[in-house]
């Protein structure tokens, strides 16, 4: 450091409220030193940025830095460079600390080259990298990387963290230059399966590069084209088709912002869903329509709808104290039930004193439910004569006002006191109720410190689960996934009014 | 005949098994083999009506029969391959000679390298600007064909570029100069005020000293960069109009033959913006702000050296042009006749004159433009001046803030002139037949054929070159070897003339 005692302590005096200490004038100083490394390797890191709050520094040659002229106190130390992971480390300084060893992580790149049937390179393609999320048990994905193919066919997806990903070709980036723009291709994931759920996964390990080749059949595609019905004139609008997944497809859409009329190019045989979405907030409408392409289509005609509102009723079982709680207290949230995560967030929403509650605007389409209530199970839950307490999946068709909701909430729940064992690895970790029925609604999911206690647990048989690591780890809707974890599960049952205490021993986040 | 289809006159003449055949070959213009798949397409150069197309066999060859007496254009095509560009028509008819017609495709050129700094790390996210010296409009120009950023590995490629001289421009900013808003006084400056100065093919730092890099067709071609830093300044710019407007930055340094080097770029709301990593040297700050109706603009010089700098910004209003057209012959203008301007980078700027010939641009950048008509190919601008701006020559200089008012003459050229270009005594096809001064040019059809319609009256100036596609054709000393064999042709006010001409060989050793 360059500065003069006086103007540093200017400088570090406004910085006080990131240090745990602040020096007074004249106190002593101390340094922090050390070296930057590759993680994987060992190698030392030249030219990493190594910052504290308030100052940075480059490494040299050996991978070192120094940092000197610092009061006493606590500092984040954090090192960076392209090509890796960032990667910091808190130092307590007073006295002076050297040897500090910074490891990054490096990040991986995947390269391949894309080939059609007969083997010659395909330039334009988009290739994506989808990357995983667990929610409820179930796996979603989105496109975290994107590359395009060169003219040898070749793409490069660089500076990806760990991880499992989804790898495909998902169609032609741009209108190939060299090609008939009537062939194109369904979209292919890596190893060759056509849809997500058949695909394989793709590990990347820090540091390991890896080759993936992708084969695509080019086949003759078509136009589609049609109408949006109920169009509004120059009100921003958007037509989308979606693939087997519901997955946005690459084929370009054109649509005339004056007439709502539209164009798809380059649309392989197959099913698909065609979805136009017009206006904002209330007055948003939508409107989808299964489409099975295998020649031209003209002529189509996509009305939109209105949202419509989802009703519903949360009632008091007779074994309520109503003394003791005069109305039910319940969170609902409906999320759609797309693998891809769909671009608009859950529709949330929570009861009145009455016990009636509504979601506003929710367009039409598949989604599941999920209610929380205060004090109490969900003992049954209706849409209509649908019975929803399994999975709790509901279909809003379009333009048609849904039947309500209708639930009841029981009082004669169980309690489940979950200790973790002294053998088991040290928490934090996860604690998951698993109910033998199978019910989604039944189905919790608790942080486990040391202790956790589920109240108002349905009475039935149940499993219960710990681990430790990211919640993630258990994708416990997948049946494959709950057959692994199996071996991991403690049984219970719980009987109405039960308390019952059981320990669990919290192991890794594998199978 | 205008009646009817192409299709059916197809059919119907190859029912008489009447009709003329085209027929020829596809070769690798570099190796000169055959192509085979490749696609064939001839369509009526001298009519409407639909074309045909044909794909070559193994032997390269292609063959289309049963057409009536005219003119095709005929191009080729295949994946992997530059198409053809054949520009004078092939020509039909009683003892034309169209079945051994030669369609060369070049394969396609690449340039590929990689980009490094002096510590022999990847430069990722440098620009890589690529150059082409190609004659446009009869002039050598060299124009800007593309730019890429350098991926992980700090690599870039060029690919798909047809045979010729290109220049690359690489620029880049230090990634570690990231830290300097938020640490540019606490850091080392040899982090937070680094640069990369801009570098030319060969690694040269002076544009005096780039060299083009010059392409055989399927050449693959490496160029390598390093880039070194070296210590740069902060530019604070001050722009204290139109607080709420968003404005856009642009930074731009003098580099090759004219051209400006995109240096960076930003957007900004507010009164203040930084650009970082500036390194010594002359630039150009152009500043845009825009409310959706109305633009302002600004144009600073700037001269950087070893300190930080301080820019104030003062926007005008956008200069705007307007004025009045009149027909030289007296009365009205054609409908679709369009004043056309062209800057140095080869944007273009144009707005449509109503049949009384008054126009009005608003919202022009400031700057250097070229003037003429476009729309009407038989429509000259003549005795043009300028209120407001500056003439010289064919070029319009518009200040910041002018309201320029242009007054013109448009001359409607009737004269012809057409005929047949030889050479040994037979008809030669592809020729370049020049007409000077008024910077036109056509390749010689098939039979030798050419033609120029809409010539004004003056005295002209004819020749034709055998191979002259290198040829500067508007440019009076590159055709001063080749006057020789020119003829010198006065056209009348509706004159047409039938010029045979002798087509010169082209010089040797020419650029």
């Amino acid at each position: 450091m360059r500065f003069a005692p006086a103007m540093r302590y200017l400088l570090f005096a406004a910085a006080g409220a990131l240090l745990a200490v602040t020096a007074l004038a004249g106190e002593q100083e101390f340094c922090v030193a050390g070296t930057v490394l590759n993680g994987v390797t060992g190698e030392v890191l030249r030219r990493a940025a190594v910052t504290l709050p308030e100052s940075a520094v480059l490494t040299d040659a050996a991978g070192a830095f120094r940092f000197c002229q610092l009061p006493a106190g606590t500092y984040s130390a954090n090192a960076e460079k392209p090509g890796f992971a960032e990667a910091g480390s808190r130092v307590v300084v007073g006295p002076s600390r050297e040897n500090l060893v910074l490891r990054l992580q490096p990040l991986s790149a995947i390269t391949g080259k894309v080939s059609d049937g007969a083997a010659e390179p395909l330039q334009s393609v988009l290739i994506q990298l989808l990357s995983i999320r667990i929610a409820e048990g179930r796996r979603h994905v989105r496109v975290a990387f994107t590359a395009v193919t060169d003219d040898r066919g070749e793409y490069r997806l660089a500076r990806i963290p760990p991880g499992r990903y989804y790898l495909r070709a998902a169609g032609w980036a741009a209108a190939p230059s060299d090609r008939d723009p009537r062939e194109s291709f369904a979209p292919a994931y890596y190893g060759g399966a056509p849809t997500l759920a058949s695909a394989s996964l793709v590990t990347i390990e820090p540091g390991h590069d890896i080759q993936a080749d992708l084969d695509v059949s080019l086949r003759p595609a078509y136009p589609i084209q049609g109408e949006i019905a109920g169009f509004s004139p120059l009100l921003p609008a958007q037509v989308e088709l979606l693939g087997a997944d519901r997955e946005p497809s690459a084929a370009p859409v054109a649509l005339d912002a004056a007439t709502g009329k539209f164009r798809i190019d380059g649309v392989t045989v197959g099913s698909y869903i065609l979805r136009a979405t017009q206006g904002d907030g209330a007055a948003r409408r939508r409107g989808e329509l299964p489409l099975q392409v295998d020649a031209a289509l003209n002529g189509i005609a996509l009305p939109l709808y209105g949202g419509v509102t989802l009703r519903g009723n949360v009632r008091m079982a007779a074994d309520f104290d109503r003394a003791e709680s005069s109305s039910p207290a319940c969170a609902i949230k409906i999320s759609a039930m797309d693998a891809w995560s769909p671009d608009e967030p859950a529709l949330e929403a929570s009861t009145e004193p009455s016990g009636e509650f509504e979601l506003q605007n929710v367009p039409p389409g598949r989604y599941r439910l999920r209610m929380e209530c205060a004090g109490g199970y969900l003992s049954a839950l209706h849409l209509g004569d649908v019975d929803l307490l399994a999975d709790g999946e509901l279909s809003i068709p379009p333009g048609l006002a849904p039947a309500p909701v209708d639930a009841v909430l029981s009082a004669d729940g169980g309690t489940l006191q979950v200790t973790a064992s002294a053998e088991g690895e040290p928490g934090p970790g996860w604690l998951l109720l698993l109910p033998a029925s199978g019910s989604e609604l039944h189905t919790r999911l608790a942080r486990l410190i040391a202790k956790y206690t589920f109240s108002g647990i349905a009475p039935g048989d149940y499993q219960v689960y710990a681990w430790s690591g990211s919640p993630e780890a258990f994708e416990y809707a997948d049946p494959d996934a709950r057959q692994a974890w199996a071996a991991r599960a403690a049984s219970v049952h719980i009987g109405g009014g039960d308390r019952q205490s059981i320990a669990v021993r919290v192991a890794g986040d594998k199978p | 005949m205008t009646g009817l289809c192409f299709a059916a006159l197809l059919a119907a003449a190859a029912q008489a098994s009447g009709g003329y055949r085209v027929a020829g070959e596809v070769l690798n213009s570099a190796s000169g083999r055959p192509v085979s798949g490749a696609r064939v397409t001839l369509v009526p150069a001298d009519r409407g009506g639909p074309g045909a197309s044909a794909v070559t066999g193994d032997d390269g060859r292609f063959s289309f029969t049963g057409l009536p007496e005219g003119k095709y254009s005929l191009s080729g095509q295949r994946r992997g391959l530059l198409p053809s560009h054949r520009m004078g028509a092939t020509v039909t008819g009683p003892g034309q000679d169209t079945a051994s017609i030669v369609l060369r495709l070049p394969p396609p050129a690449v340039i590929s390298g990689k980009v490094v700094d002096d510590a022999g790390d990847p430069v990722a996210d440098a620009q890589v600007e690529l150059l082409g010296s190609r004659i446009v409009e009869g002039r050598r120009q060299t124009i800007q064909e593309s730019i890429e950023r350098t991926d992980d590995l700090g690599a870039y490629r060029f690919a798909s570029l047809p045979a010729g001289g290109y220049y690359l421009v690489v620029s880049g900013v230090p990634w570690f100069t990231k830290f300097n808003p938020a640490l540019g006084d606490t850091a080392p400056r040899a982090m937070t005020h680094a640069g990369y100065g801009i570098r030319y093919y060969p690694n040269a730092a002076d544009p005096a000293a780039a060299e083009p890099l010059i392409l055989k067709a399927g050449q693959e071609a490496g160029a390598n960069f390093t880039l070194l830093p070296v210590p740069a300044v902060t530019v604070e710019v001050h722009c204290e109009q139109f607080e709420n407007l968003t404005k856009h930055y642009v930074l731009t340094a003098a580099g090759l033959s004219g051209n400006q080097v995109h240096v960076r770029d930003g957007v900004e709301t507010g009164d203040l913006f930084h650009f970082w990593s500036v390194t010594p040297g002359h630039y150009n700050l152009r500043t845009e702000a825009t409310d959706g109706r109305s633009t302002w603009y600004a144009t600073n010089e700037l001269e950087v050296a070893a300190s930080d700098i301080e820019v104030d910004v003062a926007l005008h209003t956008a200069p705007s042009l307007s004025g009045t057209v009149v027909a030289e012959s007296g009365g009205s203008l054609p409908r679709q006749l369009t004043l056309l301007l062209r800057d140095a980078a080869g944007r273009v700027l144009s707005t449509a004159m109503g049949v009384d010939g008054r126009f009005s641009m608003v919202a022009i950048p400031p700057g250097r433009y070229h003037v003429a008509f476009a729309g009407a190919d038989d429509y000259d601008l003549r005795n043009w001046s300028a209120e407001g701006g500056r003439r010289e020559g064919d070029m319009l200089d518009i200040p910041a803030g002018a309201a320029v008012r242009l007054t013109a003459n448009a001359a409607k050229g009737t004269g012809r002139i057409a005929g047949t270009v030889y050479r040994d005594g037979q008809p030669l096809s592809g020729a370049l037949v020049v007409l000077a001064p008024a910077h036109r040019a056509v390749q010689s059809n098939s039979d030798g054929s050419y033609e120029f319609r809409g010539l004004p009256a003056a005295d002209y100036t004819l020749l034709a070159v055998s191979d002259g596609e290198d040829l500067e054709y508007a440019n009076p000393a590159a055709l001063q070897p080749y006057l020789d064999s020119a003829k010198k042709i006065r056209i009348a006010p509706g004159g047409s003339e039938n010029v045979r001409l002798d087509a010169a060989g082209t010089l040797p050793g020419k650029r």
